[in-house]
């Protein structure tokens, strides 16, 4: 085999190596199976966490949730956690009977957010229709919702941790534009 | 009247890359892409999807080109280095854009402003999700794709032409293997057909555009250069036909999904302009074996009806069937 052909088949192999670490695992679009309370069930006893199956892992890091009871608050606490694909967040205590609706937002493996609502009854007061004070219903960092006011995007209340970083993009955007104009003049011959 | 051109025109190519940057942002919200986010965010990730589409597909493009060309001719020699300059300049406009498009998914993901986004945040996003993995693999062969085009304007013999073009295509594969595909039913056969789908169509697509740009005015390179690539072009055609049916149905499941979603919608309208390409590659050929090269107006309608469709690409990869 004549050097250039070696060097070929290492290109190629490296490109299909290069592309196995990209592909990702086998899963179906992400789609939510089933949640705990079912949709559009009675509920006679108000539940302390509300949980979310879906057809593929979940990461919590990109999954929100909210619960949302008639009166308007929300009753999710704001922490979520995934354990596979399993998605749950604590509620404290429901208020007074009636619908409630929980949204999500999770992110599947390709990076597309998916977005929905399931909905119960609750056919009994819950313990926290006696109190006055309500779950905070707004996040100082609600991102833009396209859905109803029922899903909180951001639920998490992780402080800010850290600048942001766009300065720096904006910075390596220079940089690479720089680079690549100085790369130009130098190669300029006669 | 065959003028020697100073340097390539660089308004056309800048006018395909717009043509293909609005259709996707267009074709997006026409198939309803806006249901699941926000006008800003779908611009973010739309413009940037798009764009580093057409920038990878144009260092494809070049790079075929420096292949195909006749080897140890002085004038092939001298457009080697010209294409050679142009991946410099596109090269990084490829590694902006994919360096953006990641700073713009993730803020999708995360569902907040871009600005918001912190460096731990970027970074649980490309390691977590198969599609941020996917898309620092794409800024890899950016860069790498850049830094030998550098290389070679030093010293050609430096990194040999078919290496750039290797590492371009791979860095245009990335995105759709990480895509719908991997996350489909028949995951290995959508991943293989997506990733043949792509290296096709950015063979066909760049290497028109970068053919007409670096050659159109030089009518014996063209004239030698053409006919390799007619042939290619062709059998690509071929692979584009099979691999997109292929994925479609993998993607769509059933006909009334074809037909009634936006998805479908868009999977007709490329369909429609790829019997369109086909039927203008069928004529140009026609035209060269009549002896009348180049067919640069045909092949200017051919390159811009490209761009539509890639724009269409794009907007596909943005929507939920």
């Amino acid at each position: 085999m004549t050097r250039a052909a070696l060097r070929l088949l290492a290109a190629t192999v490296a490109a299909c190596v290069a592309l196995l670490l990209g592909a990702a695992p086998a899963f179906a679009h992400t789609r939510l199976e089933g949640s705990n309370p079912a949709d559009k069930s009675n509920v006679d006893s108000a539940p302390d966490s509300v949980s979310l199956s879906f057809n593929e892992d979940i990461s919590a890091e990109f999954a929100s949730m909210s619960v949302v009871g008639p009166d308007g608050t929300n009753y999710a606490t704001g922490q979520v956690s995934a354990a596979g694909a399993q998605v749950s967040t604590a509620v404290s205590p429901l208020g007074p009977a009636g619908a409630y609706t929980i949204g999500y937002r999770v992110v599947s493996d390709d990076g597309h957010p998916v977005q929905g609502k399931v909905s119960f009854t609750l056919t009994a007061p819950g313990p926290g229709a006696a109190a006055a004070t309500p779950a905070p219903a707004a996040e100082p960092t609600a991102a833009p919702a396209p859905a109803t006011t029922a899903v909180d995007p951001q639920a998490s209340t992780r402080p800010d941790e850290g600048a942001p970083i766009w300065p720096w993009l904006v910075g390596a955007v220079i940089l690479v534009a720089a680079g690549a104009v100085v790369a130009l003049r130098l190669g300029r011959r006669s | 009247m065959d003028r020697t051109a100073t340097r390539p025109d660089a308004r056309t190519p800048a006018l395909w890359a717009v043509v293909a940057v609005v259709s996707t942002v267009v074709a997006a919200v026409l198939a309803g892409a806006l249901a699941g986010t926000t006008l800003p965010a779908l611009l973010g990730t739309g413009v940037t999807r798009a764009g580093g589409d057409v920038a990878g597909i144009a260092c494809v493009g070049l790079a075929l080109v420096g292949v195909l060309l006749p080897v140890g001719a002085p004038e092939a020699n001298r457009v080697r280095r010209r294409a050679d300059r142009a991946l410099v300049a596109v090269g990084s406009a490829w590694l902006v854009l994919a360096l953006l498009g990641i700073a713009f998914r993730a803020a999708d993901g995360y569902g907040r402003p871009v600005t918001t986004l912190t460096g731990p945040d970027l970074l649980v996003w490309t390691t977590n999700l198969a599609a941020g993995r996917g898309a620092l693999l794409t800024v890899a062969c950016a860069a790498a794709v850049l830094g030998c085009a550098i290389a070679r304007l030093r010293d050609p013999d430096l990194v040999a032409g078919r290496i750039v073009l290797v590492i371009a295509l791979l860095g245009m594969l990335t995105p759709g293997v990480t895509g719908h595909a991997s996350s489909s039913a028949s995951h290995e056969v959508a991943v293989t057909t997506v990733a043949l789908h792509v290296a096709a169509a950015s063979l066909w697509v760049g290497g028109l555009g970068a053919l007409l740009v670096l050659l159109g005015r030089r009518r014996e390179l063209l004239a030698t250069a053409l006919p390799r690539f007619s042939t290619l072009a062709g059998a690509c055609l071929a692979v584009v036909t099979v691999s997109g049916v292929l994925t479609a149905q993998v993607r769509l499941g059933s006909w009334a999904a074809l037909f009634f979603t936006g998805y479908g919608a868009l999977v007709i309208a490329k369909a429609g302009a790829l019997v369109l390409l086909g039927g203008l590659g069928l004529l140009t050929r026609r035209r060269m074996a009549a002896g009348r090269v180049p067919v640069l107006r045909w092949a200017g309608i051919e390159v811009t009806l490209m761009a539509v469709t890639l724009g269409l690409a794009a907007a596909l990869s943005q929507t939920a069937p």
